[in-house]
């Protein structure tokens, strides 16, 4: 067998994706992404014998290792890999020969990962047709991507693999003449992964602020599970060819609302709080709003107007926006402890998506799990006017933050000033309607303006309206027959589950307490450098059962929650280790009693909310 | 001469390797500042190795020049790999006396 086949094979065992787009040849070198200018890669050899490659690209050459000692190049380079965090992540550009990764995988620890990004396809599969990959290729903690076709999936993993804790452990390494080779590719890599990092953050900063509020709205809100309904019981409630209108508040919606009416009963309006002021301000009804922010001020919630349509939202969202509408509340997705206390008792809300952090984009999500096939985005700019200030209708102009700022492209191809987090929710949205292509939805951005949202066909709200918005459809007929998600019966289960909860607080505070004073007795052991004698190792043991019965109580989601915004700062920090191990142990023990004290202080704050805000449903009902 | 030249062979080739190692470590701007600091030394270290020769001088300064124009076109580009290369290798050994 030759090296190509040897290697081939080896690729469909663990790299199936690279495999299958070498074998289909499913890149298109006349692709005008595609760099056309690699005149020759051949072979060279060095002086202590291993065979380095030589690439022409534009006429000029590249050789890519040392021709005297590859040897002492790689060595020299190895030198400057950390290792010594845990759970490392290297982001690594290029393949090249593959005795820099070879090595690399040598150095780094198992639980590290090496993702790999080879952007030349052509040096890929001369590499496997001249060198013996096998080695490389087997390791389970080497991840490969090549070409352009490659990066989307690339930064699917990314999505999925980076988060908050090994964040700061990623290393970008780019190969030897990678940077001069392919400078085009190297900036598209390197921002592939500063957007990942700026989701995870975005996304960590909003868990973090947002722990402590989520537990108070939580149980304010939970008084309205009676007579509400939840997003399971208006699964495909809507006829298939009557379209959803998503109402945002961006700057365009001034232009073309007014359009709105003529939908009313076409189409099933849905509109985002904070577009109802203006919506009202032109008295257009909409048909459901949608709020799920936990701390959104209550001016963003049609403000000056008796909100009374349906609105659909959270648990967790702002308890004084759920409090102040006077409609029937849709609830789509419960917080953590309730989430699984109405699943207990045979009525969880099934709701499988991820928001996507904006209500426009949670909105599109209850859209799409409502089964509705045609989309219509209405006031979705994702960037500010045209005079590059104002953020939302009715003339708001957010203070620029020029490090948030984003160039994106217009629905007209123009660049357009826009912010970090309207990029993010773009992103998703341009992602979500890929991932929903096989579903049949088409989605029609009808904002007239703002960003250009992938996926979607651009065209006027009047255009939309008479193409798609021709058959009747009943709302109100529709709401009227609905019948409430939870009776009293079940109510009254949910309290004697949360009274459960209260025990469970009780207990895991117990535990806090204990395993906080055996953290500290291994703190001491440590400093006496005794931690792993067989004292040490029955109170490691004991600290580690701790966690699981913590763990498994139904309320400890609901104080991890609690305690996140905390527990990062010193979390972030147990990642890092020295070369002492005594000293690195130390330091893990001495976290850890502090996430205990928080976990004990959490304890006593969730039972004060609790007692303060849960209007108990017996109490109402003598006959129970 | 030959003292001196020996002497700036011991600053030379221990520079010329810390060169290298920023260089192969890819902190390029070090290497290229440490470079440039070391400039003189070489200049003084192939003006005593020129003055030291045995061999026809005509053909030393050609070889040591095109060893020099080489690794001035490799700093052009940027191409670190060919210039560690030039001098731990090819300037170093060539001199050596």
């Amino acid at each position: 067998m030759n090296f190509y086949m040897q290697n081939m094979t080896t690729l469909k065992k663990k790299h199936l994706n690279v495999y299958d787009i070498l074998k289909n040849n499913s890149y298109d070198s006349k692709d005008e992404d595609y760099e056309l200018d690699i005149e020759d890669i051949s072979i060279m050899r060095s002086a202590d014998g291993y065979n380095i490659l030589n690439i022409t690209k534009s006429g000029e050459n590249y050789r890519m290792n040392s021709i005297y000692s590859l040897e002492y190049e790689t060595n020299k380079w190895l030198e400057n890999i950390n290792s010594h965090q845990i759970n490392k992540v290297f982001l690594l550009m290029g393949f090249g020969n593959g005795y820099y990764v070879e090595k690399l995988l040598e150095h780094i620890k198992n639980d590290d990962i090496v993702i790999l990004y080879e952007p030349n396809i052509e040096i890929f599969k001369f590499v496997l047709e001249n060198f013996e990959l096998e080695k490389i290729l087997l390791k389970n903690n080497l991840h490969i991507f090549i070409g352009n076709n490659m990066l989307d999936d690339l930064k699917d993993f990314l999505k999925r693999l980076i988060y908050i804790n090994n964040i700061s452990s990623q290393s970008i390494i780019i190969l030897p003449q990678y940077a001069r080779l392919f400078p085009k590719e190297l900036d598209l890599f390197c921002t592939t992964i500063r957007d990942n990092n700026q989701r995870v953050m975005m996304g960590e900063r909003t868990n973090a602020s947002f722990g402590k509020i989520i537990v108070n709205n939580t149980f304010s809100n939970i008084q309205f599970l009676d007579e509400c309904n939840t997003i399971n019981d208006y699964n495909n409630v809507f006829p298939k060819d009557v379209p959803a209108i998503i109402v945002s508040a961006g700057p365009s919606l001034a232009k073309n609302m007014e359009q709105l009416n003529k939908a009313k009963g076409k189409a099933v309006i849905f509109s985002v709080d904070r577009a109802l002021e203006q919506l009202y301000s032109e008295d257009i009804l909409p048909d459901y709003t949608v709020t799920i922010d936990p701390k959104k001020p209550l001016d963003f919630f049609g403000k000056g107007y008796s909100v009374e349509v349906p609105l659909f939202t959270c648990l967790e969202s702002n308890s004084n926006i759920l409090k102040v509408h006077k409609g029937k509340k849709i609830f789509f997705k419960a917080s953590p402890f309730i989430d699984s206390v109405l699943y207990k008792i045979g009525k969880g809300i099934f709701y499988n998506w991820n928001t996507g952090g904006s209500v426009a984009t949670a909105a599109f999500t209850i859209c799409v799990q409502m089964g509705f096939k045609k989309i219509i985005l209405v006031g979705q700019d994702l960037a500010y006017a045209e005079d590059g200030k104002t953020s939302h209708v009715g003339n708001i102009a957010n203070v620029i933050d020029s490090y948030k700022e984003k160039w994106v492209e217009g629905i007209n191809g123009e660049t357009i000033r826009s912010r970090l987090d309207w990029f993010e929710y773009l992103n998703w949205f341009g992602d979500c309607i890929e991932a929903c292509k096989d579903i049949g939805l088409e989605v029609i951005d009808a904002t007239e303006g703002g960003a250009k949202i992938r996926g979607t066909q651009i065209m006027k709200l009047s255009e939309a309206i008479e193409k798609f918005c021709y058959k009747e459809v009943f709302v109100d007929k529709i709401e009227k027959k609905m019948k409430h998600s939870y009776v009293k019966k079940d109510l009254l289960r949910i309290e004697k589950q949360i009274d459960k909860g209260l025990l469970e607080l009780e207990l895991i505070k117990k535990k806090a307490i204990t395993t906080s004073v055996l953290c500290e007795k291994m703190v001491k052991k440590c400093q006496r450098k005794t931690a792993e004698d067989k004292t040490g190792k029955l109170l490691t043991e004991r600290i580690m059962k701790a966690n699981e019965y913590m763990a498994h109580k139904l309320i400890f989601p609901l104080v991890d929650s609690y305690i996140t915004q905390e527990a990062q700062l010193i979390m972030k920090d147990v990642f890092h280790l020295t070369d002492d191990k005594d000293q690195d142990m130390e330091a893990s023990f001495t976290y850890s009693k502090k996430i205990y004290q928080l976990i004990e202080k959490a304890t006593d704050d969730i039972n004060k909310i609790i007692c303060e805000n849960f209007k108990r449903w017996s109490e109402g009902d003598q006959n129970i | 001469m030959d003292i001196r030249l020996n002497e700036n062979n011991l600053i030379l080739e221990p520079a010329i390797d810390e060169i290298v190692s920023c260089l192969y470590r890819q902190d390029e701007s070090k290497g290229f500042d440490k470079l440039q600091n070391l400039l003189p030394v070489i200049e003084n270290t192939i003006e005593d190795y020129l003055q030291a020769s045995n061999d026809d001088k005509r053909v030393e300064s050609e070889k040591i020049n095109s060893i020099l124009l080489q690794l001035l076109s490799a700093m052009e580009k940027r191409d670190i790999i060919v210039m560690a290369d030039i001098l731990k290798y090819e300037l170093i050994s060539c001199l050596r006396y």
